[in-house]
């Protein structure tokens, strides 16, 4: 388990490169939707959470698919 | 319908502007949060896409038909990077620049490139039969085709230089692209495989560059052979910035970054996406609405009748029902 997460943590892991395309996605797309500076950004908030949330699930699920391999 | 307090003024008039610059479309409509948002988040994407892929992510070319031994180029991709407007639209221009100089490569008589003359510094080795291997710099000027044979076009010019221990140097140049005796690279690319022949020899591995021009010529006293003269010359920035890459160069940036040139591709698609988006609310508006509205009666209908149908499953609701039924 903490082998995965240093693996997860080291630096030149890409998938820490989803981050800021996570964000700017989040932002772009509610500026999109809204006009309202507050509703905008808290709609990008969540849609942030949303998207690193699910990835996170996914790195789990996976993990534990090979946790015996 | 868009909401009456936002102002489009002239929607689309900022819709172009969005795409040419993204945010320039909402500064115009002086919604200069969404034009920051906007500018930050797309350019910001794209030009560090641009940076992980050393400035070669971004490329169009669209080969009508395969070159001998190679397979036909169509970067779909490119299709989603356009959307990012004026940083990336460049490439279309060096895609028609590259097609017509392939096609008069290819034509019986060879213009384009080869009827320019070179006048540029140069930067290589000599591999000369007495003075051996040394490394030189200097100056190729008068590089011009003087005319054509039976073996193919002829070219003459002057090297003027020295090696780098400082010993001064100056040849006549003479040399015929069909022989091999000259070989110069694409004038425009994005990517010029620049391995000298010695290097080749040694195998050592390739080098490449986007501003250097590969640039071998014979060297020559009167018409004794003396030997060549291999290296490079400079290729301007408007010949090589967001020109189209061939297979060789694709495969080597691939080597060379691997997964870091998938990301930069990623990345600048998605920063050309998005930038639909933001062209999208330049011309009709926010998507949803202002952002403050309260939810229409048909959804507070919907949403009360099934308050309303989850009370009725509740045992108080069948006690009430009963109650009243007797």
């Amino acid at each position: 388990m903490i082998s995965s997460f240093l693996l997860l943590a080291a630096a030149q892991n890409t998938t820490w490169y989803v981050l800021p395309l996570a964000g700017a996605i989040s932002l772009v797309y509610s500026a999109s939707r809204y006009e309202l500076t507050e509703r905008i950004l808290k709609r990008a908030a969540r849609l942030f959470l949303t998207i690193t949330g699910f990835m996170a699930g996914v790195f789990v699920i996976l993990w534990l698919l090979s946790a015996n391999l | 319908m868009t909401d009456p307090r936002i102002e489009l003024r002239n929607p689309v008039l900022a819709a172009v502007l969005a795409f040419l610059f993204p945010g320039a479309g909402h500064a115009y409509q002086r919604r200069y949060f969404k034009a920051a948002i906007y500018s930050v988040c797309v350019l910001g994407i794209y030009f560090w896409g641009c940076s992980l892929g050393e400035a070669k992510a971004v490329h169009f070319r669209w080969d009508e038909r395969a070159e001998e031994g190679q397979s036909r180029q169509r970067t779909f991709g490119y299709l989603a990077q356009v959307g990012v407007g004026l940083p990336a639209l460049p490439a279309v221009a060096q895609q028609l620049r590259h097609t017509d100089q392939r096609d008069a490569a290819d034509s019986d008589q060879q213009p384009g490139e080869v009827l320019e003359e070179i006048n540029s510094e140069f930067t290589g080795r000599l591999n000369h039969v007495e003075l051996g291997h040394p490394e030189i710099i200097g100056q190729v000027t008068g590089v011009t085709r003087v005319g054509d044979y039976g073996y193919g076009t002829e070219f003459e010019g002057t090297f003027i230089g020295q090696t780098t221990d400082g010993n001064p140097l100056q040849f006549d140049l003479l040399g015929s692209r069909n022989s091999g005796s000259l070989q110069i690279g694409d004038r425009i690319t994005g990517l010029d495989n620049v391995t000298m022949s010695e290097l080749v020899l040694e195998q050592q591995e390739l080098e490449f560059a986007g501003d250097r021009r590969r640039f071998f010529v014979r060297v020559v006293n009167q018409t004794e052979d003396l030997g060549m003269i291999e290296g490079t010359i400079s290729r301007p920035f408007h010949n090589h910035y967001l020109a189209p890459l061939d297979d060789e160069s694709l495969q080597y940036l691939n080597g060379k970054l691997g997964k870091q040139y998938e990301l930069a591709l990623v990345y600048t698609w998605i920063a050309g996406l998005l930038n639909i988006l933001a062209v999208w609310d330049a011309l009709q508006g926010p998507a949803y609405g202002y952002g403050d509205e309260e939810p229409d009666e048909d959804s507070k209908e919907q949403s009360s009748e099934k308050a309303e149908s989850v009370n009725a499953d509740t045992p108080e609701a069948d006690t009430a029902k009963a109650g009243a039924s007797s």
